[in-house]
């Protein structure tokens, strides 16, 4: 990805971006700067209350339009400021799933449901069909167009809100832990098709996420907030080895990583990268047990 | 634990009612409001009660009507209760009977029957409606005679927001019975209601937020899943209900709406039956409300 | 571990009114003190079977004894003494205008006298550390301390049955361990913790016994290190154990002869320098 980002435009960038919500006393975000770039896939990493979802509701202009507070800095989607571009207008770029899919599902069928944001941009019938059977096939819930959403599963539920959300062919998909109610497998589920999405469409992917397992699996680049600060900002091999920085924000690193860390302090010999995903780990591993 | 189903939505299905086009049904239920609303012959109401009574049933929603119809027949019954003493009629007023501190009248029985069809018939029909129009094609359809498209997205998500809500209630209800709430009636309303409005609350506003994000209310020409067109059929039906209404307005003009206040004489017992009646009903309706809330 | 029974499940089905068939002759016995995870996909029946635990649901045939209560027989209000219920979304319970009203509700639905209550209200704060939140709004609390606080107004009933649905939901990881320390503070208090869950980690850590369900039947009890080495048992239903247990057993390493269930074993496993045969 960096080597050819140079000649790119970031798709995304946050300069200085502070809020403070109405109610609060203490900023949610402080000084935020980042960029991105198109077709990267960039997790965001925090505990409960560092800020992940006040950047993610920012990066389409929720934040500040929809939501009573202070902020400073800038938020530039495409150059374009997401002070001035209503969000409606600005779903037509960031595509955007929330936590909790049953509050995301507005429609009484699952084919409904991916054909509001088609009907909102005024897609022509006979493509809005072609778009909505392709999405359910991606997500895996192809055969239950005429279904309730109600009557979906909760993992279900959040893979219909992503189609909804990804039929709209947004440049960029903002997912606010777009995996809670899934179980393990469930969540890979979504992170496939999410880097299904970003490799054959180029769609930029930003990911707010608690399992560091598939982020280390599958994201270019991790973020990660602290009490409204932006503490890193890195590839995964490299912010995951950074074990001493990640438990002392009270997050974790992958186990098998946090396995070689443990290690390599009692004295093992071990690579001085460690491995971050279980296939990478079971290679370097296999041999482990020698001391220096 | 019982699904509590207080409020018809729609019944998926196929019936001759479901294929109608909304626009015909709406027609239909504007006409069927403006008949009974100028007929004053109780038995007319009545036969036109059993005829929506059949299209309900053959329409495979009478499950969901009986349910919703639940909630409509409190206000029915104390409507009922208060006519009979106390009849929206000119005076002066024909004694029947004397219950204690009541007096039943003639004129309150028969304004009492005339009122509570009237009611029952009409939403009977436009429940019958609800329960067979996909909310979608209602906001198709308004979209279609020119209703702003903010305001027909909000009547059919509020229509949509009933059945969510009711899910909601039932799972609150779990939770507070979990706690050994004692659920009897009223007692059990606040630790369940307050969740329900706190979630209803947060509810609209992630949906909101998630509209805006599907694009909802941009700038340029929007599109339909839903190919609603208008049939043969809703033409052929459009033009004969006009037709109809004409004639049924004609008819109810020349005979003064078939107005037979003077004619019926009810036997004392008759209203003495209907007033108890009115009484038992209310509050057994609100028992059963009760009950259901328990089990 | 004792073997008094507390929960007994006979050919149990359940059938909800929608014609839909969640559970299909499960039998089950758990004994005091357990801690038993219950996994499965969503939608196999793990919720369904839990909810005839505390009386919300009642078996359309067979029979559900909790502490010798015949669910049938007895209400909810009965049952909840014994087996508390904590759902996975305390929005969904929580309503009263102060923490401490919300702690006073189950106890003085159960009938517990105005000391006792107190007393009650007083152990669950502490046990949780809710002191310092009594007098404020649940409503004012984030997330993670609603969840603590929904956990607490079942603690506060005193049952000797917890039954957690989804309790790490939502919460980071900081957050999570905290409910697994919860869990271990329940064991040694000697109270039974059923745990519905999707966190393989929680369920590895904590507890004793893992049952699967899989389309509204059990499949699968045993010790959480016989459920995640039993492959074909994973597979059928499409479930991952915790990545430490997965990659140990790639490299075939050891604990005590053991697939290692957690980092702590795993380390200790190469320090020991114990590999499968």
């Amino acid at each position: 990805m960096t080597a050819t980002n140079a000649a790119k435009e970031p798709i995304i960038r946050v300069e200085g971006l502070s809020f403070k919500y109405a109610t609060a006393t203490e900023k949610a975000l402080k000084e935020i700067n980042f960029t991105v770039f198109p077709g990267e896939y960039v997790a965001i990493l925090g505990l409960s209350g560092a800020g992940k979802t006040t950047l993610c509701l920012s990066l389409n202009g929720i934040i500040p339009q929809m939501v009573m507070g202070e902020k400073e800095g800038r938020c530039l989607i495409k150059g374009q400021d997401t002070d001035e571009v209503p969000v409606r207008e600005m779903a037509k770029t960031v595509g955007m799933v929330f936590d909790n899919p049953e509050y995301q599902l507005t429609q009484l069928t699952v084919e409904g449901e991916v054909a509001l944001g088609l009907e909102n941009l005024g897609i022509p019938y006979e493509e809005m069909l072609t778009r909505i059977k392709e999405a359910l096939k991606v997500v895996g819930l192809e055969g239950l167009e005429e279904r309730s959403p109600m009557q979906l599963s909760g993992g279900q539920q959040q893979r219909l809100a992503i189609a909804a959300a990804m039929a709209m062919y947004p440049e960029i998909l903002v997912l606010d832990e777009p995996t809670t109610n899934l179980d393990p497998i469930g969540k890979e589920e979504v992170f496939e098709v999410l880097q299904r999405l970003n490799r054959e469409k180029g769609m930029t992917i930003v990911i707010a996420e608690h399992e560091v397992e598939v982020i280390a699996e599958y994201a270019d680049r991790v973020i990660i907030l602290d009490r409204g600060e932006l503490i890193t900002n890195g590839p995964p091999a490299e912010v995951f080895n950074d074990v001493e920085t990640i438990s002392r924000l009270g997050l974790r690193t992958p186990q098998v990583t946090e396995f070689g860390y443990r290690l390599k302090k009692k004295g093992h010999n071990l690579p001085e990268q460690l491995p971050i995903t279980l296939q990478d780990a079971v290679k370097k591993y296999s041999g482990v047990g020698g001391k220096k | 634990m019982n699904n509590m189903q207080l409020i018809a939505n729609y019944v998926p299905g196929k019936s001759f009612f479901h294929r109608l086009h909304p626009s015909t049904k709406i027609i239909w239920v504007l006409g069927a409001l403006l008949t009974v609303f100028f007929i004053k012959d109780p038995l007319i109401i009545f036969a036109f009660l059993v005829v929506v009574l059949v299209l309900i049933k053959a329409s495979n929603t009478f499950a969901t009507y009986r349910a919703s119809l639940m909630l409509l027949l409190p206000i029915i019954f104390g409507l009922i209760f208060f006519q009979i003493v106390a009849p929206a009629f000119p005076k002066p007023w024909t004694p029947l009977a004397r219950l204690g501190p009541f007096v039943l009248y003639n004129e309150g029985v028969y304004s009492a029957l005339v009122l509570s069809l009237r009611i029952i018939s009409v939403a009977s029909f436009a429940l019958l409606f609800i329960m067979t129009t996909y909310p979608g094609d209602l906001f198709t359809t308004m979209r279609m005679w020119g209703v702003p498209y903010e305001i027909s997205f909000m009547v059919t998500t509020t229509i949509q927001l009933i059945p969510i809500l009711q899910k909601e209630m039932n799972i609150i209800l779990s939770a507070q019975r979990s706690r050994a709430m004692q659920a009897s009636g009223f007692s059990a309303l606040l630790p369940s209601i307050i969740p329900v409005f706190a979630g209803a609350i947060e509810r609209v506003r992630q949906m909101s937020m998630t509209l805006e994000s599907r694009a909802f209310g941009s700038s340029g020409k929007k599109t339909s899943i839903r190919q609603l067109k208008m049939g043969t059929l809703d033409y052929t039906l459009i033009i004969l209900t006009i037709i109809a209404l004409i004639g049924i307005f004609y008819l109810l003009w020349i005979n003064q709406g078939f107005d037979r206040s003077q004619q019926m004489i009810f036997p004392a017992p008759a209203a003495i039956i209907l007033f108890l009646g009115s009484i038992i009903g209310f509050f057994g309706i609100l028992v059963l409300f009760a009950r259901r809330i328990k089990n | 571990m004792s073997k008094n029974i507390i929960i007994k499940c006979e050919d149990l089905h359940h059938t909800y009114p929608s014609g839909v068939s969640a559970l299909q002759g499960v039998d089950l016995a758990i004994a005091e003190r357990e801690i038993v995870g219950v996994i499965g996909q969503n939608g196999s029946g793990k919720t369904t079977l839990v909810k005839h635990f505390n009386g919300l649901l009642k078996p359309t045939s067979g029979q559900v004894f909790v502490k010798g209560i015949n669910t049938r027989e007895a209400e909810i209000k009965e049952i909840s003494r014994h087996a508390g219920y904590v759902f996975q979304n305390p929005n969904h319970q929580l309503f009263a205008g102060s923490v401490r009203k919300e702690l006073e509700f189950g106890p003085a639905n159960i009938g517990m006298s105005a000391e006792e209550i107190e007393e009650r209200v007083r152990l669950a704060a502490d046990f949780f550390g809710l002191e310092e939140f009594l007098d404020e709004n649940p409503y004012r609390l984030s997330f993670p301390l609603r969840k603590t606080v929904g956990i607490a107004s079942i603690y506060a009933m005193d049952p000797e049955i917890f039954i957690l649905d989804e309790p790490t939901t939502g919460l980071d990881y900081t957050r999570a361990r905290m409910v697994a320390a919860l869990i271990k503070k329940l064991q040694d208090e000697g109270r039974t913790v059923l745990i519905v869950s999707h966190d393989m980690m929680l369920i590895a850590e904590c507890c004793t016994r893992v049952i699967v369900l899989w389309n509204s039947r059990l499949i699968g009890d045993g010790t959480p290190r016989e459920i995640f080495g039993n492959r074909e048992l994973l597979e059928k239903t499409n479930l991952a154990p915790p990545q430490i247990f997965r990659m140990a057993e790639e490299i075939g390493l050891q604990h005590n002869g053991k697939t290692p269930l957690s980092v702590d074993e795993a380390v200790e496993a190469v320090e020991r320098g114990e590999r499968a045969g």
